[in-house]
């Protein structure tokens, strides 16, 4: 048991926290007001059921109709959900929070029960929910709020940007793995009939019926199976470099071409059904791999739609709302203070001040005159700003750098990982090899020279080489998703398995961004209630994750004059006294003495109470942390806070080494200064000032709940934002390079022994042929004892109350 | 051992035949979504699906 986890989304409790929710007749805890009624709303409607069947935590509930009236405007009705044909509409909505097969059970069976819903469908591979719904009955808002009380945030899907392509490339692996599932079937019968037959005797037209028919069933699975290499070979071609693709491509081919020669002459060996193994386990591992980046994709491919669904055109009759979508270059759009800027274009303002920090990491606002270019997904931060449209939709910067990240994650990685580097050293020397022992046994015995060269090539054959790296990592990148890991780039796992520094951020990552106060300093006869009462109505409307320390009730009395000075602090006038609360030098007046505290709140300038502030800390950090030292890493604390701030933290985890006041390009220097002095590290971050400290690192991770540029730059992403997922992750990396260094020094064992004794001619063509089938079982064997044996149980169904889990699927 | 003529071929018909029925599965979404159907024997629908009554508009 570790420690209590919210009945709903699996989230650790924090330290205090006290909701509780009646479930069939026991208490259990939630974490906060939106998890409650996300459970007493599942519960009221009988769907009771998803928590025994889920096997991973919801996202946590929140949400409310009136946040998605945007849903409702025509403008964006008409765009996204085209128009209604006799009162019915038809919607496909991106969600975020998909964890397991559940939350397809619970979505269409919550949906479905509303009035009005005619069908729902989820699918799961995409991360999308299709409505169809009667306008009249039932608002899209309303559904929307249902979705995202349940913990699912939906977001318009821009409908002409789907996901066909992940469902493209799932169905046709799905379908060359079939053919040579079956065909490799097939093949083995006949190849058993000709071992039974090279033993017993068989006649030699029966024989020769038999390899044709096994070549008729083989040359499918080379040929549509086995397709993807050789497209990967000609493409490893002309681009000059020996990859994977060109050594199985090779292998393949010149395999099936001594096969259907030694057919046509009647030689003593054929191997259509080694052949025909060899390419269902290598594509086998390459499906599972590809459906842990595809899951990885539809994760990330929300980024896209952090844009404003709608924007304020100005034409000459005055302002119409219209779908962001239906902009074209050359229109005026006006812009809200505090609004994100929907389209790149061109400031019409004289002046204007806005926050370009989803691009850039800058966090301070940029100042901008008439005519500067303005970047999609930038924010408007004090006024609001006319700009003419230049680039909408996918020409944006903002579209182009989210399509950069997903072709880089679609492409094979550029730098090779060390069994490739391996396999392409052994292909070049093996074929070399095969070419001198041909011509040697031409000079000697010319008429064994082809059965010999066939030998060698057959029984060297980089089947064990080529299959040692795939198979590993696809049963890494499967543990990994069951440790709620997801895998974006699979070559970093070779990286992290070196990993012995870890860097963590410290807002979001080690914290959970909470900050809760620990003590209360308390003056000129104020109590402690009337102080909490008057900094929570201070702090009423304040951004500042300060603030919500100091979430509660407000004073009853009037404000007014309400000001807020980034980084110090917030002023009011309430029933005509003058309060601030913030840091000393802003809150206090001159010459009045100070309090203990963080922050204070002083009245006309005199001190009336002292907060003393703390993070809360994550509450596995501590336990991860303590493990990450276990494994022999070194771990350090950056942050972009005050050093107290910071310092407390370091001390309460137990973290040495801590920097404060760290600005994204002060993180970049530290970041590259440990990895040139100690090595590869490991960055952990969540926001977007972390971007670009994550795109710098050897090995990123950025958590589940991040921003969506945090997730774009790392390598894996924490689902569940569960910080011990990274020293159980790094231990199941650790061990999988234990299993590629095993298989590749086993195929090179193998390949020690097997190649002399063929070249010397001792090898009979089916010995050779068992030998390569052989090898390359024994690795895939070992490969999937990662899976066997390694992979911890799944997170699921920690509740203490919970039936027992069903597993994973 | 000439019926192996008549038998091979024969087991090579309904191979494709297999191969063509997956193909034809996998163009119909049927394997979409390999996980949900199994865990939706397991739960105990007292209330009707909604969801069933729409079936009839498709």
């Amino acid at each position: 048991m570790r420690d209590p986890v919210c009945f709903h989304c699996q989230e650790p409790l924090t330290r205090g926290s006290t909701l509780q929710v009646m479930v069939a007749g026991a208490e259990q805890s939630v974490c906060c007001a939106g998890c409650r009624a996300a459970v007493e709303w599942i519960h009221g409607q009988g769907l009771g059921d998803y928590y025994r069947l889920r096997s991973d935590g919801a996202g946590p509930g929140r949400g409310s109709a009136a946040d998605y009236a945007v849903f409702d405007r025509p403008a964006v009705l008409r765009y996204y959900a085209g128009d209604a044909v006799d009162g019915v509409r038809e919607i496909t909505l991106a969600l975020d929070g998909m964890r397991c097969v559940a939350c397809t059970w619970l979505i269409e069976r919550a949906l479905g029960a509303e009035a009005g819903v005619l069908r729902v469908k989820v699918q799961p591979l995409t991360a999308r929910v299709s409505l169809r719904w009667r306008d009249a009955e039932v608002s899209l808002s309303t559904l929307a709020s249902r979705l995202a009380v349940l913990g699912y945030t939906p977001h318009l899907a821009d409908p002409t940007h789907t996901l066909d392509r992940i469902k493209r490339e799932r169905r046709e692996s799905l379908k060359r793995l079939v053919v040579a599932g079956v065909g490799m079937m097939q093949a083995m019968m006949y190849g058993v009939a000709l071992y039974a037959g090279a033993f017993e005797g068989m006649d030699p037209t029966v024989r020769d019926f038999f390899r044709w028919v096994s070549m008729a069933v083989a040359a499918p699975v080379i040929f549509y199976a086995g397709q993807p290499f050789f497209s990967g070979a000609w493409r490893e071609w002309r681009a000059r470099r020996l990859g994977m693709d060109t050594p199985v491509a090779l292998a393949l081919a010149l395999a099936f071409a001594a096969s259907i020669y030694e057919s046509w002459r009647g030689g003593a060996e054929v191997y259509f059904d080694s052949l025909t193994m060899f390419v269902f386990f290598l594509l086998l591992g390459r499906f599972a791999e590809q459906s842990v980046r595809h899951r990885a994709q539809v994760s990330l491919g929300v980024l896209s739609s952090g844009l404003p669904p709608l924007a304020r055109r100005i034409e000459a009759t005055g302002e119409v709302e219209v779908a962001t979508l239906e902009l074209a270059p050359g229109d005026q759009i006006r812009v809200a203070a505090g609004c994100t800027v929907p389209v790149d274009g061109e400031l019409l303002d004289a002046f204007a001040e806005v926050d370009e920090a989803i691009l850039t990491g800058e966090a301070r606002p940029i100042d901008k005159r008439c005519g500067d270019g303005l970047l999609a997904g930038s924010v408007a931060v004090s006024r609001p700003l006319r700009l003419r449209v230049a680039r909408t939709g996918a020409a944006t910067l903002l579209s182009s750098l989210a399509r950069m990240a997903d072709s880089a994650h679609a492409d094979k990685p550029e730098s090779l990982l060390m069994a490739e580097r391996v396999a392409r050293f052994f292909i070049g020397r093996v074929l070399i090899l095969t070419v001198l022992v041909a011509l040697a046994w031409l000079w000697f015995a010319p008429e064994r020279a082809f059965e010999v060269a066939l030998a060698v090539l057959v029984v060297s054959c980089p089947c064990a080489l080529s299959l040692a790296l795939p198979t590993a990592l696809a049963a890494a990148s499967q543990g990994l998703a069951r440790l709620g890991v997801m895998v974006v780039r699979p070559a970093a796992l070779e990286t992290l398995a070196q990993v012995r520094q870890v860097l963590f951020d410290k807002t979001g990552t080690l914290t959970d961004g909470r900050i809760r106060i620990t003590r209360t300093t308390l003056a000129h006869g104020v109590d402690e209630a009337r102080a909490l009462a008057i900094a929570a109505t201070l702090e009423l409307e304040a951004t500042h994750p300060i603030a919500r320390a100091f979430a509660g009730a407000p004073l009853p009395g009037e404000v007014s004059e309400r000001h807020q000075v980034a980084g110090q602090g917030v002023e009011a006038l309430i029933d005509g006294h003058r309060y601030r609360l913030g840091r000393a030098d802003y809150a206090l007046g001159p010459g009045q003495p100070r309090l203990d505290g963080d922050v204070l709140l002083t009245l006309d300038g005199r001190a009336i109470a002292g907060f003393a502030l703390e993070d809360q800390v994550r509450s596995d950090a501590a336990s991860a942390l303590a493990e990450l030292h276990g494994i022999g890493c070194h771990t350090r604390l950056l942050s972009g806070d005050a050093a107290a701030r910071v310092a407390a933290v370091a001390q309460r985890l137990g973290i040495a080494q801590w920097s404060a006041d760290q600005q994204p390009a002060a993180k970049i220097d530290v970041l590259e200064q440990v990895q040139s002095s100690s090595g590869p590290a490991l960055m952990v971050g969540d926001g977007v000032n972390d971007a670009p400290v994550l795109g710098r690192a050897a090995v990123s991770a950025a958590m589940g709940q991040g921003a969506d540029l945090a997730k774009a730059h790392a390598d894996l992403i924490l689902l569940g934002s569960r910080l011990s997922a990274i020293p159980d992750a790094m231990r199941l990396v650790r061990r999988t390079m234990a299993t590629i260094r095993q298989n590749i020094h086993w195929a090179y064992a193998y390949n020690a022994l097997a190649i002399p004794a063929a070249a010397l001619g001792w090898v009979p063509p089916w010995l050779a042929a068992i030998g390569m089938s052989a090898s390359s079982i024994v690795v895939v064997w070992n490969s999937m004892r990662l899976l066997r044996d390694g992979a911890p149980p799944p997170v699921s169904a920690e509740s203490p109350t919970a039936a027992p889990a069903l597993g994973p699927m | 051992m000439n019926i192996l003529l008549v038998l091979i071929p024969l087991s090579l018909l309904l191979v494709i035949a297999a191969v063509y029925a997956f193909f034809w599965a996998v163009d119909n979404d049927q394997f979409e979504d390999m996980e949900t159907p199994a865990l939706d024997i397991l739960a105990d629908d007292e209330t009707p699906m909604p969801t069933r009554k729409s079936d009839h508009d498709r």
